[in-house]
């Protein structure tokens, strides 16, 4: 459990999760989610973290859920204004 | 072909390097834009030294290293290839890299984001399809790849040439010293590991001044290293009066200064007048268990060497790394009066811990910047090179004249090489020789000796350039 | 008559006013060129360490100084090659001290950190200036962590001594001074 993610799900409440249209979003600090971790990106897809390079910037994914069927089960690299929140979380 | 260059400002380069009289003018180790045409036509062409396969043992390891001014990235990628990056973003510049080593998925931009794979593609790209909107192929944005890279038994070398010959040519007689060093001390190829980290630190003084010295100034070590014995630093401590050198047992030998011209490769080599290797000598006296295993190493060698004649142990291999059985010394550009000097230490891969912690502590109290043996070297060079920049001192050209006109060739006994007496400055003229072929040369095509096993060989080659041109 | 809470504070007053005065002191003969004076303030087995400092990722801060188990630092060693170092400097013909720089060590930050018995821990900062020749400067600024030995000739004796220089690339050309 990371303190940031308390602040992103609020965040994500209050404007609306994935309705989410600004280019920036600071909330979700990526760099620690470790493997596992669900979360949305701003498309609306739900994805797992394959691996993350704890750079901040980026996560591998793979899509879980879609609404672009084609897309589930494909491996994605997801940039970390595009998370919009954590949806199920893995101890570390 | 490409046309070659002749001159800077209103200077022929040819005026400045007088190697017949053995006359070099000051300029070209203090003059600004003499040094900004170096980095393009000796750094960007040249095979550079970047470093050995064993600092990047598993997929995603990378360590940085550099050539010319550049700052450039060893990388071994997710399916075990090698590869050596220039570290700038192609988007703004940025460094992808401001770490010295570790292991990664991806070199990210901390500036906008852009990310590469440990291949080198661009694979991350922030707003990519709502930005970019289909207008950028990502594959044409990857990170700047060197042109030619080789894997020369665990040591990596790196060109920007893709013209450039096989790094096999270009070190022509000098590759089996090369391979050399880089086996373990029985003899067998790729056989050493590097201590790690790399030294890295900065002298004030030209490139050329440590870089063209090495292996090829065996004159200034009475004066310059006159306080160094009394300080016994060597394996054996105060026995033998305090050498900074191991104890070897005799052998009969003629040491020589050889060179290749044509290459601007050259060491302080020994002729050897029987065939084979010098039995061990007991040298490790400050260090109980290390000549065991060495002596036994040696053997093994001697058996693998036997009846054959070694020419070459060391080598400065051109433009900037010096090659020797324990250290690899390197003198990158920093700026024309600044030198960033590298040194690596190889160390045999299998040898037993306390060897290599003897090796060690031996490399640190002897070289770089706190071993006792170069503080006094760094200290010529820094203040040769400052007492060259002014108006006056350039009228007067620094005098290489030292065995000029001496030399001479023993096909027999060193195939390709031009030796002089062991105290003379013929492997400087050398590499001032191939200094100038490199400042000239509109490509490689100018300065390949497509044979380079004998000099007369290579003075033909030069010969049919210079027509061409 | 002091508390005993008192006695104990007045106890590591004076212990880290003699540890200044130790350091000081050590400053000095080095400041002055008293080098064989300063190798008698050196413990036969001390361990001498200068670790290089990488840049590294956050996390991996565990690895930033360099070992001195397996790895190659600026300075790594005992009394044999300190005591090797002081004989160059005074042959007169060492030429990168000859002549003398003018170094001046001003330390700082001095804290106690551990007493065992004889001996104690001290951390401490330093600022070395180096001017030599004309302009040529060299500035060193780092931290010390030191175990010191009582010593009935000397005060102390530096039994241990890790020096972590705040550089990367090493920016002087040679470090001819001791820290």
């Amino acid at each position: 459990m990371t303190d940031q993610e308390p602040i992103a799900k609020k965040y994500s409440e209050a404007v609306g999760g994935a309705a989410i249209t600004g280019a920036v979003n600071d909330a979700v600090l990526i760099r620690d989610l470790p493997e596992g971790t669900h979360v949305r990106i701003r498309s609306g897809d739900i994805v797992e973290i394959t691996a993350n390079p704890r750079d901040g910037g980026w996560l591998f994914v793979k899509v879980l859920e879609s609404s672009d069927s084609s897309r589930i089960g494909t491996d994605d690299m997801a940039f970390c204004v595009d998370v919009i929140d954590v949806v199920r979380h893995v101890d570390r | 072909m490409a046309s070659l260059v002749r001159s800077f400002g209103d200077r022929s380069l040819r005026s400045l390097v007088d190697l017949d009289r053995g006359l070099v003018s000051r300029e070209i180790y203090v003059n600004e834009d003499l040094y900004k045409m170096e980095l393009e036509q000796v750094f960007t062409r040249a095979w550079l030294f970047i470093g050995h396969e064993a600092q990047v043992p598993n997929p995603g390891d990378f360590v940085v290293s550099r050539m010319g001014e550049e700052e450039v990235i060893l990388v071994r990628d997710r399916k075990n290839q090698l590869h050596v990056f220039l570290n700038t973003c192609r988007h703004r510049g940025m460094k992808v890299c401001r770490y010295d080593d570790g292991n990664t998925l991806v070199f990210t931009c901390p500036f906008h984001g852009w990310s590469y794979d440990t291949d080198g593609r661009l694979v991350g790209v922030p707003y990519f399809d709502a930005a970019y909107k289909g207008d950028m192929d990502k594959s044409e944005w990857g990170l700047p790849e060197v042109a030619q890279m080789c894997n020369f038994y665990g040591s990596i070398w790196a060109t920007w040439d893709k013209g450039a010959p096989s790094f096999e040519s270009y070190l022509g007689p000098y590759s089996d010293t090369v391979r050399r060093a880089f086996q373990s001390s029985d003899g067998e190829d790729n056989g050493v590991e590097l201590f790690n980290p790399v030294y890295k630190w900065r002298i004030p003084c030209n490139w050329k001044f440590p870089g063209f010295s090495f292996d090829g100034d065996r004159a200034h070590a009475a004066m310059t290293h006159r306080s160094i014995n009394v300080a016994a630093i060597g394996p054996q401590g105060d026995a033998g009066g305090g050498s900074r050198a191991p104890i070897r047992a005799p052998f009969p030998y003629t040491d020589y200064e050889m060179t290749v011209p044509e290459l601007g490769h050259g060491g302080h080599n020994a002729i050897y007048e029987q065939p084979g290797l010098a039995e061990y000598r007991d040298t490790w006296f400050t260090e109980p268990g290390v000549d065991d295993y060495y002596r036994a190493m040696r053997e093994k060698k001697r058996e693998k060497y036997r009846g054959q004649y070694i020419v070459g142990e060391t080598a400065l291999i051109w433009p900037n790394v010096n090659i020797q059985p324990h250290r690899i010394l390197i003198w990158h550009p920093h700026s024309v009066g600044v030198t960033e000097s590298w040194r690596a230490y190889p160390i045999d891969r299998m040898a037993p811990q306390h060897v290599k912690d003897a090796q060690r502590r031996y490399m640190m109290r002897y070289g770089g910047p706190c071993g006792l043996t170069e503080s006094d070297d760094m200290e010529n060079w820094n203040y040769a090179s400052a007492a060259s920049f002014g108006t006056v001192a350039k009228r007067y050209p620094y005098n290489f004249m030292m065995g000029a006109g001496h030399a001479f060739v023993d096909e027999q006994r060193a195939p390709g090489m031009t030796l002089n007496y062991e105290v003379a400055e013929e492997n400087q003229r050398s590499r001032l020789r191939r200094w100038l072929e490199f400042m000239e040369a509109g490509s490689w095509e100018d300065i390949y000796p497509v044979n380079p096993v004998s000099p007369s060989a290579g003075e033909a080659t030069k010969s049919k350039s210079k027509v061409e041109s | 008559m002091l508390t005993e809470n008192e006695q104990g504070v007045l106890e590591r007053l004076l212990l880290r006013e003699e540890i200044e005065q130790f350091y000081y002191h050590e400053a000095a003969l080095l400041d002055d060129r008293k080098f064989d004076d300063w190798i008698n303030l050196i413990a036969d087995d001390i361990h001498y360490h200068m670790p290089i400092r990488r840049n590294v990722k956050f996390g991996e801060q565990a690895r930033e100084n360099t070992s001195s188990l397996n790895e190659i630092s600026w300075f790594d060693e005992g009394k044999r090659t300190l005591a090797g170092r002081v004989r160059q400097i005074n042959t007169g013909i060492h030429w990168c001290e000859e002549p003398f720089s003018r170094i001046r060590h001003l330390i700082t930050n001095v804290r106690v950190v551990g007493v065992d018995g004889d001996e104690i821990r001290a951390n401490s900062n330093f600022f070395v200036w180096q001017n030599r020749l004309q302009d040529e400067v060299n500035l060193f600024v780092g931290a010390r962590e030191d175990i010191l030995r009582r010593d009935e000739e000397t005060g102390w004796k530096i039994a241990k001594r890790l020096i972590l220089l705040d550089q990367n690339v090493l920016l002087a050309k040679v470090i001819t001074t001791f820290f």
